[in-house]
């Protein structure tokens, strides 16, 4: 999580609006001193929040003010006869900065003891921040090696597909929708020396769930089983079974695992050769 | 639009710190508006926002000394203080739990000349004739500040009522501040 993820993410105006949970509002308390621009932000959102109150004034009734100078003259008299304005002990007040824990106790420290705390906290907060950044930015490092690994992969695969496109004992079948499909097509290249078969099916919808596409060799109206090909992505080539004579090649939607003998009404392309 | 107008948060710090009528006079003028709003908007009965503001001005005199200007605005330290005390007020007289109970199914659904605050009709009558910015918000963002900022819920409470991941009530938290903001640009 950069700055401005973090800023975009909300956590600002929750703690302003006084919903932010302890953990979230320790961290905040941390980035704001290290990053003026999380600052503003704090401010900027404070400041709408006190011109809305602004905005939504409602008088109180004028009598009022009369009674609390009265209750607030009271008390400074009673205190006056017992040591300088002290603040009571117990008096409830929320730290500016924790807009909205309700009954939270002010715990008397001394101020070392809070100074050592904060830091702790501080020093915790902005750790889980750093720590999240850095989780970040290794995920983002392993997604770009796996991204790497599979566009190596893929170019191996070209290279491969290229040689045998060159090879002369090498033919090419191309496989196209049938009526029901008329969309879908497939390739197969057939070594027929070597009998071996290669399918390019990257422009067949993933299978349904439980579903699997299975190539078949025609040969002299018999299906011969090609193999199934391969859930998974990622190889553009698949190595099927090996075949030493066919006059077509097919594919089938078939249950996960492929089938003894093709299911026809599933029939997706089909090409002769 | 703010308050202060001709005196800086300093100069009124400084005066509160002298703890005589002028300063009170002071505060009282500048700021028993804007916080009783805030108060009537919580508690919802004017003998109960009476009873609050009391209390919030007090608060702000005994504790002007730990105002921390290093840690924000002495106006978002009062706003914290009047509605601290009027959440833990309505908390503490056993009306929250009913008002949640009330409240949250028909807040979307009612219609625009009320209020957003919540509870029986009847009940809302003292909030009448008030101005009401908020209120002119998309009524699901007018609902999520009333929760959070009026009604003293946690994000994880206002997810569960919500019914929405709590990183959704965050973001949507930060998109209704800021049609709040294009909302008061209009006023100014």
């Amino acid at each position: 999580m950069d700055i401005k993820e973090y800023i975009s993410s909300g956590i600002i105006e929750s703690y302003v609006l006084g919903m932010a949970t302890d953990e979230e509002v320790s961290i905040l308390e941390c980035v704001r001193s290290k990053h003026p621009e999380v600052e503003a932000v704090i401010r900027e959102v404070e400041v709408l929040m006190e011109d809305t109150a602004s905005l939504q004034s409602a008088p109180p009734p004028v009598t009022l003010k009369d009674t609390i100078w009265a209750s607030i003259e009271q008390q400074e008299k009673s205190k006056r006869g017992q040591s300088p304005v002290s603040i009571e002990e117990n008096t409830e007040v929320p730290a500016i900065t924790n807009s909205a824990a309700p009954n939270r106790r002010v715990i008397q420290l001394s101020p070392l003891a809070i100074a050592a705390t904060t830091l702790l906290v501080c020093s915790v907060g902005y750790n889980a921040f750093l720590y999240q950044q850095q989780n970040d930015a290794k995920e983002a490092m392993a997604q770009m090696e796996t991204q790497s690994k599979s566009s190596e992969l893929l170019l191996a695969d070209a290279y491969q597909s290229l040689d045998m496109l060159q090879n002369p004992a090498v033919s090419m079948i191309s496989l196209a929708g049938v009526e029901s499909n008329p969309q879908l097509s497939a390739l197969v290249l057939w070594n027929k020396q070597e009998s071996k078969v290669y399918l390019m099916a990257d422009k067949l919808p993933s299978a349904p769930a439980g579903k699997q596409y299975q190539l078949w060799a025609l040969l002299d109206g018999q299906p011969i089983d090609a193999g199934v090909v391969p859930l998974e992505k990622g190889e553009l080539m698949h190595t099927m079974k090996s075949i030493n004579d066919a006059q077509a090649f097919a594919i089938t939607l078939e249950n996960k695992g492929g089938s003894p003998s093709p299911t026809l009404a599933d029939l997706r392309v089909i090409g002769e050769i | 639009m703010s308050p202060i107008t001709h005196l800086s948060e300093e100069t009124l710090i400084s005066l509160l710190q002298k703890r005589d009528r002028r300063a009170f006079n002071y505060l009282y003028d500048s700021y028993s508006g804007a916080l009783y709003g805030v108060v009537i908007r919580i508690v919802l009965h004017k003998n109960y926002a009476d009873e609050v503001i009391q209390d919030v001005f007090v608060k702000i005199w005994n504790n002007i000394e730990q105002f921390d200007k290093q840690k924000g605005r002495v106006y978002t330290w009062m706003l914290n203080i009047a509605r601290n005390a009027a959440i833990d007020y309505i908390k503490s007289k056993g009306v929250k739990n009913e008002q949640k109970n009330q409240s949250l199914p028909d807040v979307v659904n009612r219609s625009e000349s009320s209020n957003y605050a919540v509870t029986e009709p009847q009940e809302k009558t003292d909030l009448i004739g008030l101005q009401d910015v908020i209120n002119k918000l998309k009524p699901e963002w007018r609902k999520l500040i009333d929760l959070a900022y009026y009604q003293g819920y946690t994000q994880k409470e206002i997810a569960e009522e919500l019914d929405l991941p709590i990183g959704t009530v965050k973001t949507r938290v930060r998109a209704a501040l800021l049609q709040l903001k294009v909302v008061l640009n209009e006023y100014q």
